[in-house]
């Protein structure tokens, strides 16, 4: 059985291009809801230094004097593009997953063809078909499979096709991975590994200590390292996941009749959840509210209700998670119902390097990077130092005007490409 | 649960169709067959079909100003085709001939020159022009 990771280049950026020709060789980035900060660049703009999720303000100038542009979101193209690149995919005589926006998993039991020959046709025709520039990394594995794309992407010998179908291109890629870019292995994860002399995907491959691994990343890490080692753990719609649950509540010393009492301790469960979910370098989809009363003076009439609330794109966001927390309480409770208990829970997470942004909702990043600030502020300075405005009303942060942006080519009539 | 799911907007817009009534259980009914479809005759490739709208006449008068233009991007051209093409970095509807290793973008309309174009310049070929659609009421 092989594993091939078919993933478009700099996506968003590439969807821009296909319409805008004359950017090709220029330096491009897409910019996240109100053009707040970076979330796709060309390589000639991560050659000049621009970073994934620099603030626009930070970038803008650098991007002038190379001639670059950049664009605000244009979901609705994103998403038909996407489409598109999928349905290509979904042609070949393949199990297919579709993993994100902009990339898919494609297994198939090696018959006996060319691997290479295989993966190169495959680009060749996505590209042809679509106009989007992707890259295939193939192996037996996923999590190799996923090593092999990123090597595609990188070489420039590999011209975008890596194909790991023996033991030692396997163990050459092993060690030119760095340990923080495996599949399934966050930050925190990462860190804990490099004390322990894991630097690359090879030593922790042949890290021996079955046992001391278990403890440190659970069962995960042990099905991470026999993916590695050629053995095919994790199978169709099945991928690593960290911690899938992570939980903050408490039962208050008394009950609580009045929803905007309830706020600020739900806030502050939201606050906790979301450090606990970034200190381990993950992102989720789903926030879920419990509340319960007190069962043991109401007996029968305890209140009790739960409801959850899924974003399309997984974040670490304090503030949109705090915002779907009280929205979801709003609904859930009115004045006069006592609580006695509440329960923020955050499930559906991921590790934050695989997330995408999605491509019909407000992307988070500039919240995360708020949030990750926030963190630092409250590390300082004690819990609490910084907390969001509890506040039932929309999100200040309004689509703005956001005059980058380019057409709906693809979406709508009015905005179709015009040519002479 | 609420949540936010990805709806598929149905994208296929048929431009032209009558109801066939098949209302009659009778022998009729074997006879039914599916309604016409633009959209199936015209989109053979829906991932690699887009449509651009022309504003230029350097091909009149098979394609005038306002025409609705339906470029498929997997085709390989033929020569005498109609192709959309980006020269310099610019959109470009022209009539293709490839040679040995001369490229030729030639327009139908007189009043326009043809573009030579040797290995190695800055010309790509976007996709051929399948079909037009002239600018009516639509």
């Amino acid at each position: 059985m092989y594993y091939a990771l078919v993933d478009c280049n700099s996506f968003f950026v590439s969807c821009e291009r296909l319409f805008a020709p004359h950017l090709k060789k220029l330096p491009v980035v897409v910019l996240s809801n109100n053009d707040g900060c970076v979330v796709s660049r060309s390589n000639e703009a991560k050659k000049i230094g621009i970073k994934m999720s620099s603030p626009f303000f930070e970038v803008e100038k650098v991007l002038q004097q190379h001639n670059g542009v950049a664009f605000s979101s244009n979901y609705p193209l994103y998403s038909d593009l996407s489409n598109r690149v999928m349905q290509v995919l979904s042609q070949e005589s393949c199990l297919m997953e579709v993993y994100s926006v902009d990339e898919a998993f494609l297994s198939f039991d090696r018959i006996d063809i060319d691997l290479n020959e295989w993966g190169r046709m495959l680009k060749h025709k996505v590209e042809k078909a679509v106009g989007i520039p992707v890259s295939v990394g193939v192996a037996r594995t996923k999590t190799l499979a996923k090593l092999a794309n990123n090597m595609a992407k990188k070489s420039l010998k590999a011209q975008g096709v890596v194909i790991l179908d023996n033991q030692k291109f396997e163990k050459n890629a092993r060690e030119r991975t760095s340990i923080d870019q495996v599949w399934g292995i966050g930050k925190s994860s990462s860190q804990k590994l490099s004390l322990l002399g894991i630097k690359t995907a090879q030593d922790f491959a042949s890290y021996s200590n079955k046992k001391l691994i278990k403890s440190l990343l659970s069962i995960n890490g042990i099905r991470t390292q026999q993916e590695l080692l050629g053995k095919s753990v994790f199978e169709f719609d099945e991928h690593p996941q960290l911690r899938k649950q992570i939980i903050s509540s408490r039962t208050f010393k008394e009950s609580l009749y009045l929803t905007k009492d309830i706020e600020s301790p739900v806030s502050n469960f939201v606050m906790t959840a979301c450090e606990k979910l970034r200190a381990e370098g993950q992102v989720a989809h789903t926030i879920t509210l419990s509340l319960r009363g007190n069962p043991i003076v109401e007996k029968d009439n305890c209140f009790y209700s739960a409801r959850t609330f899924s974003f399309l794109s997984p974040h670490c966001d304090s503030l949109a998670f705090n915002q779907a927390a009280l929205k979801i309480l709003n609904v859930m409770h009115k004045d006069g119902i006592s609580v006695r208990r509440a329960m923020i829970s955050i499930t559906d997470t991921v590790t934050a390097n695989q997330r995408q942004l999605s491509f019909l909702e407000e992307s988070h990043a500039e919240g995360e990077i708020l949030s990750g600030l926030m963190d630092k502020v409250n590390q300082r300075f004690g819990r609490g130092a910084l907390v969001p405005l509890v506040s039932n009303e929309k999100s200040h942060w309004k689509k703005s005007l956001e005059d980058r942006v380019s057409n709906r080519f693809t979406t709508d009539w009015n905005q179709i490409l015009k040519v002479r | 649960m609420q949540n936010y799911m990805n709806s598929q907007k149905d994208k296929s817009v048929s431009l032209y169709g009558t109801q066939v009534s098949c209302g009659f259980p009778s022998t009729v009914d074997d006879f039914c067959e599916g309604v016409l479809s633009l959209d199936d005759l015209i989109v053979k490739s829906p991932a690699s079909t887009f449509f651009v709208r022309s504003i230029g006449d350097s091909m009149s008068p098979y394609i005038d100003e306002g025409d609705l233009l339906v470029v498929d991007k997997s085709i390989t051209p033929s020569n005498g085709n109609v192709v959309l093409a980006v020269v310099f970095g610019e959109f470009s509807v022209k009539r293709i001939h490839q040679s040995t290793d001369l490229l030729e973008l030639t327009p139908d309309n007189p009043s326009y020159k043809k573009m030579l174009f040797k290995d190695g310049d800055d010309v790509e070929i976007w996709g051929v022009v399948t079909t037009v659609i002239k600018n009516s009421l639509i």
